[in-house]
């Protein structure tokens, strides 16, 4: 397994990107920072969007919570500021309801998870890992990145057209967003949603064939594919879902587009007349819309996941001083995912009016789906069996992204049984499975990367003491906001809808101090976001130099300093074993760089097969 | 402090969460709805059904999640990194890199279970939602949804549909007892969703198509209609009313009051627009 | 995937050029891969539209997607020639109440051959016939047909000029065929027939967006067309499903021309003003070329299933 490489020590010398000529920064602060073609600045400019995009969505939530706790309340100062005005007593008013869920899903998943993911580690990590000096196409990464400015500006501009934000949920189900008369949200702000998922979604299809060209050709010598770390087989598993699924919405959106502003009869039956406005010609379908969205939208749900899945099968080996248990089934099992996740879309429209036996078909590969994720659930714990865990704040936050996704897929188990989702279906249970592995999966994975990496990125150590308590508090106020979810969803707590009470069997005291509960713990979560905020910035400016491998770990990026050169690497590195050698025995420390050959006395076990 | 201590963590959330799913049965506010008669109990035979899955669904999902957490704390209380007095560890980490057997046997079992899922409940989708397991019984009634209520024709003495004697109510759903009962769903604007909490019963109303619905209740009373999918601003009060009658006499005497009054208020317009 | 990876220990691995794959190759290759995602969203569906349409939704008397369940024992007359004066032909219509007014009837006049006046009995359609005769037109009789998707070469329901169309897809196969001699003809090092071929590329694809171009033109503004294509007489996105499928599928192919004309331009600039490539460095030749045959590939399909089928 080992022993063949050994021979590939001398430097490399070729042409092209992996040469070893190495460009000097540019000197223009314009050129440096801003329309930059380093993949660093762009990962550093796509996290930094992300975070400032994730208190907004954040924020939005929390007036969501506040409405659901005590609904048509006005709440102080805010009601008055932005929302609502005297002639509504400075009630919320109730499609302002539905255009604050709209851009909290919307803002979070196209604004926040994607972008922070792959946009962000995705950049920042590809090149290092790999050992290149940067993207195969530097200035294409750059126009990827500045595709995302004109959507942000579209999704927060929404907020200011006539009738307002958006209001069919981050779903945009026609017929209801083509019908311009439907809800004022589809007036004008549906268009400006349209454009804004556009802009994103050519962001990250040209960022997918950057990362798979890159992966695929511009490696290290002796990196084989067989020897990258699990983060990078996470992002380039999630770029070929984004490469193949993508353009399946793009397509969507486009004849939703169309719809609305040239006529077009896609999405609407035929003789379509809502809320009094004339009625169309029609003869489309609007459930093809969904099964189109659906085709990119449930592989997405994995490109939020398989980058997370691969950094914390790195951080956790890391602090496990231990190899990565089952390394080649964790592989196949990211390809599985990503295969099944093709075929699965239809668990999203059990209760659509699709054909019944097409869902049970679905229902089936939808099981079939949880054995991938098994396999990695296993593994993770098989890593940290018999390992040396150290509880860093990324080591917890990892560990974290585990237990909760535990209980995210296992929710996803109850949908799947197209039965059980007939009750369950746009309820709250699925707010509960979705904020689990969005929030305990995605997010947390993002608390633990950038707890990890940040010494790489920026040069400085975080601290470890307001980390642990960031994680702490989120840790304890994220399950008592989201568990309860589950049990008033299958008490039958419809999702999107502005006000429980107006239904009987929700106006009791038990889902009433649930919905209240859940608000506290949503303010306090919201709150101890700003220990991550403060943590953030704090180090940035004074946290205290990181070496060049803080966490004593394997992988390429810390072969380099901290802060990478602008060339990365002085030299293209030589990668000699796989990325896992912790603890191996006969050597004097417990890790073994990837790019350090293999003492004499030392023996590697063969990586399982 | 400890690091150990992090292990307590986890599984406190472990165990609160367990917790909460225990302690849920007892509460007629936790568990899933039913009537206030009977909690515990819900209404409809599909509806019955679909909880036993839940339940077993639930055992299972339970088990394994009882099964990873305790594996999880416990390796991060047993495995946890401790330094001796010099700031040396106190105990090297094994070395090895994975076990075939093991991953074969993590997969195949896992995969049993979910095969067993899938088999067990695939009778009851096909027995709720196969048109052609629907009750070959005429239908109750045409329900159209549209922003934001449910409108009812029913057939009126008739018992034919679209014809001039049908009665049309809004929101208000009424059927007899123990009969299975079919209704024909349609939307006349965006898509909306025929939501029985109680019958545990779902099925999206979809404009341009006519869907076949059918359900049943063993418990006369009242309960409530509500639409699941989002259709504007005023989803949320889109809510009906549905009343089940102990008896076939008993919905007939209900039906010929209501035509009655359908019958009355015509009149009154149409005299009303000879008095203008 | 992996065989794309080079030799484990070749110390000659530069990484960048594996074989005769290039980054930018690879990268044009998957680019095509997401295009083709895409039309095969577009493409998949108008196949679905074009199954799941009622068999009712489009007739040869009435507008698309007009509920047909009253108009059973309905006949309608085709106004064939409207004859020397069509104004008296017009006005037999409007004397006979079966159209809106005289400007109806008039446009009625400019749809012929295929004027059609739906919704008539039988002895209302034979004794109009009569009159229109007598009036010097010519008109015929045409009993309701129905149909599920408008017919290749079904005047009353189909708009699409085929014959036009098929000499404009020999146009741009040609254009193929000459992308193909450019880069052959650089590959060989001859430059200067190498820029020709790719001036003669530029030249027919304009061609082939110039004819498009014309088709929209008579489709939307030019011609009148009987109501069984469209009720305004005018073919555009919103009249039917047919025409919005028409009109995304062929205009998003057109913009692919387009945008693949202006790369062949800056190409072109590049060969012949800067003498920029030669038998060993010519990948922008090559790449827009898999672009070009790709969009050149789409096209017949669209071709085929949109006007042939
Ligand atoms: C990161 C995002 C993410 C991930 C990873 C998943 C993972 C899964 N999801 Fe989820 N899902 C969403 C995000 C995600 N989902 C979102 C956002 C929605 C809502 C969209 C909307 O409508 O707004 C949704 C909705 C959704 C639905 C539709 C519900 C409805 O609207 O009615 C369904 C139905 O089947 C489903 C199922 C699953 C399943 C089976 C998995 C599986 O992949 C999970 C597999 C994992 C496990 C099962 C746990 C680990 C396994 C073990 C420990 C082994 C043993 C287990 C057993 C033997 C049971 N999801
Ligand atoms: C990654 C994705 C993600 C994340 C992180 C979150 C985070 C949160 N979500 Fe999210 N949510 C979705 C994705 C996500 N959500 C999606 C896809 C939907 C479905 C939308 C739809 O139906 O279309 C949804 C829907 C949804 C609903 C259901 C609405 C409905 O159906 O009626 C609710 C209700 O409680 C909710 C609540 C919350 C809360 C309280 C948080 C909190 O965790 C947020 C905490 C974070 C912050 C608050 C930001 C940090 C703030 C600061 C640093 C500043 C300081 C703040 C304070 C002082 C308060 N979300
Ligand atoms: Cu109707 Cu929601
Ligand atoms: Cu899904």
């Amino acid at each position: 397994m080992t022993s063949q490489v050994e021979t590939s020590s001398s430097a490399p010398v070729g042409h092209g990107q992996g040469d070893d000529h190495i460009h000097p920064a540019p000197r223009n602060m314009l050129s440096r920072y801003v329309f930059s073609s380093d993949h660093k600045v762009i990962g550093v400019q796509f996290l930094s969007s992300g975070l400032i995009f994730f208190v907004i969505g954040g924020l939005l939530a929390m007036a969501l919570r506040w409405q659901l706790a005590w609904p048509w309340k006005p709440m102080p100062i805010l009601s008055r500021m932005l929302w609502s005005d005297p002639s509504l007593g400075y009630q919320m008013p109730p499609e302002f309801y539905a255009k604050l869920f709209t851009m909290h899903g919307t803002i979070m998943i196209f604004f926040v998870i994607i972008p922070i993911l792959n946009g962000g580690f995705g950049n920042f990590l590809i090149p290092l890992m790999i050992g290149a000096r940067d993207m195969a196409f530097p200035r294409l990464n750059m126009v990827s990145y500045w595709f995302m400015p004109p959507a942000m500006v579209f999704i927060s501009y929404s907020f200011l057209v006539e009738g307002g934000a958006p209001e069919a949920g981050w779903t945009s189900y026609p017929p209801l967003t083509i019908a311009r008369w439907a809800t004022p949200g589809s007036l004008n702000g549906q268009t400006f949603w349209l454009l804004a998922v556009l802009c994103a979604g050519i962001s990250s299809l040209l960022g997918a064939i950057n990362y798979l060209t890159t992966i695929l050709m511009l490696r290290a010598p002796g990196m084989t594919m067989m020897r990258m770390p699990m983060t990078v087989w996470g992002l380039f598993v999630t770029a070929i879902l984004q490469a193949f699924a993508l353009p399946v919405l793009t397509s969507a959106l486009v004849m939703q587009t169309l719809d609305r502003v040239a006529g077009t009869n896609f999405f609407s039956p035929t003789g379509l007349a809502v809320a009094n406005a004339p009625a169309v010609v029609g003869g489309g379908g609007p459930i093809l819309f969904q099964h189109l969205f659906w085709f990119y939208s449930h592989p997405a749900v994995y490109v939020m996941i398989l980058p997370g899945m691969g950094m914390v099968s790195d951080i956790i080996a890391t602090f496990s001083r231990k190899p990565l248990f089952g390394y080649k089934p964790m592989v196949y099992a990211i390809g599985g995912i990503a295969g099944l996740g093709f075929i699965v879309w239809g668990h999203h429209m059990f209760q659509s009016g699709m054909n019944p036996a097409v869902g049970a078909t679905f229902m089936l590969s939808t099981m079939m789906i949880a054995l991938p994720s098994a396999i990695k659930v296993f593994n993770w714990l098989g890593t940290m069996w018999g390992g040396r865990i150290q509880f860093t704040t990324a080591m917890l936050n990892a560990v974290a992204f585990v237990a909760m996704f535990v209980i995210g897929g296992l929710s996803g188990i109850f949908m799947a049984a197209s039965p059980v989702d007939m009750h369950i279906h746009d309820t709250y249970f699925i707010v509960a499975h979705l904020h689990y592995v969005l929030f305990g999966g995605s997010m947390f994975a993002i608390f633990a990367a950038v707890q990890y990496w940040f010494p790489k990125i920026f040069g400085r150590m975080m601290n470890e003491p307001l980390g642990k308590l960031h994680f702490f508090l989120t840790f304890i106020t994220f399950n008592c906001t989201f568990y309860l979810m589950h049990i008033v969803g299958m008490h039958g707590h419809l999702r999107r809808i502005a006000d429980p009470t107006v239904y009987e069997s929700l106006r009791n005291s038990g889902v009433t101090n649930m919905n209240q509960f859940m608000t506290y713990s949503a303010f306090a979560l919201g709150a101890a976001q700003i220990l991550f905020a403060m943590n953030f910035f704090w180090s940035l400016a004074f946290g205290p130099r990181a070496a060049a491998n803080p966490w004593h770990a394997n992988t390429l990026e810390w072969e380099t300093t901290s802060p990478p050169a602008y060339y990365n690497f002085a030299r293209i590195p030589v990668v000699h074993h796989a990325p896992y050698e912790y603890s191996v025995p006969g050597l004097e420390v417990d890790f073994l760089p990837q790019t350090k050959p293999l003492p004499p006395a030392a023996m590697l076990h063969p990586v399982n097969s | 402090m400890v690091v150990r201590n992090w292990s307590f963590l986890f599984a406190l959330v472990a165990v609160l969460s367990v917790a909460a799913f225990l302690y849920a049965p007892f509460s007629p506010d936790w568990w899933l709805p039913n009537p206030h008669s009977a909690p515990g109990h819900s209404v409809s035979s599909m509806g019955r059904e679909i909880d036993l899955l839940f339940i077993v669904i639930l055992l299972i999902t339970g088990l394994v999640f009882i099964g990873t957490q305790v594996a999880l704390v416990w390796e991060a209380f047993t495995f946890v990194d401790q330094l001796d007095e010099q700031g040396k560890p106190k105990r090297a980490a094994s070395y090895f890199h994975g076990d075939n057997r093991l991953e074969i046997v993590w997969t195949l079992v896992p995969a049993v279970i979910l095969v067993f899922i899938t088999i067990y409940q695939f009778g009851t989708w096909a027995r709720i939602k196969y048109p052609s397991r629907n009750p070959k019984v005429p239908p109750l009634a045409e329900i159209t949804a549209r922003q934001f209520q449910w409108v009812m024709r029913y057939p009126g003495p008739d018992g034919r549909l679209h014809s001039p004697d049908d009665l049309i109510l809004i929101n208000d759903l009424h059927f007899v007892k123990n009969q299975p009962t079919l209704i024909h769903l349609k939307s006349s604007d965006v898509i909306h969703s025929f939501f029985l909490p109680q019958f545990r019963l779902k099925q999206d109303a979809v404009p341009g198509l006519t869907i076949p619905v059918w359900f049943d209740s063993d418990t006369a009373g009242s309960f409530e209609l509500a639409c699941a999918e989002l259709c504007g601003w005023g989803h949320y009060k889109m809510r009906g009313n549905v009343t089940v009658h102990e008896t076939e006499a008993e919905f007939a005497k209900w039906t010929s009051e209501r035509i009655g009054e359908q019958n009355r208020d015509q009149l009154d317009l149409a005299t009303d627009g000879e008095a203008r | 995937m992996t065989t794309l990876a080079p030799p484990l220990n070749s110390p000659s691995r530069s990484s960048a050029t594996v074989g005769l794959v290039t980054p930018g190759k690879f990268a044009i290759w998957l680019f095509l891969a997401t295009e083709v995602m895409f039309f095969t969203g577009l493409i998949g569906s108008y196949i679905v539209f074009r199954a799941g349409s009622s068999p009712r939704a489009y007739s040869n008397l009435y507008p698309p997607a007009t509920d047909l369940s009253r108009t059973r024992d309905t006949v309608g007359i085709v106004i064939e020639d409207a004859g020397p004066d069509p104004d008296k032909v017009a006005f037999e219509l409007v004397d006979a109440h079966v159209v809106g007014g005289a400007e109806e009837a008039k446009r009625l006049m400019d749809t012929a051959p295929h004027g059609v006046v739906g919704g008539l009995t039988n002895d209302k359609a034979a004794d109009l016939v009569h009159k229109i005769e007598v009036a010097s037109g010519h008109a015929r009789i045409e009993p309701l047909k129905t149909q599920k998707w408008p017919l290749p070469y079904d005047d009353l329901t189909n708009p699409l000029a085929i014959n036009l169309t098929a000499a404009n897809t020999f146009v741009l196969i040609c254009s193929s065929v000459t992308m193909a001699l450019a880069l052959a003809a650089i590959r060989q090092g001859k430059r200067l027939k190498s820029s020709m071929y790719l001036l003669a590329t530029i030249v027919i694809g304009s061609l082939f967006v110039g004819v498009q171009v014309y088709e929209y033109n008579s489709l939307m503004f030019v011609h009148h067309y009987p109501v069984g294509i469209s009720p305004t007489g005018h073919f555009r996105p919103d009249v039917s499903l047919f025409a919005s499928c028409f009109f995304t599928m062929t205009g998003f192919h057109g913009a692919h021309v387009t945008a693949g004309v202006i790369a062949l331009i800056l190409i072109f600039l590049r060969s012949l003003v800067l003498g920029g490539y030669s038998a060993q460095n010519h990948a922008p030749i090559e790449m827009v070329g898999l672009y070009w045959h790709f969009v050149d590939l789409v096209w017949i399909i669209l071709f085929t299933i949109v006007y042939l089928i």
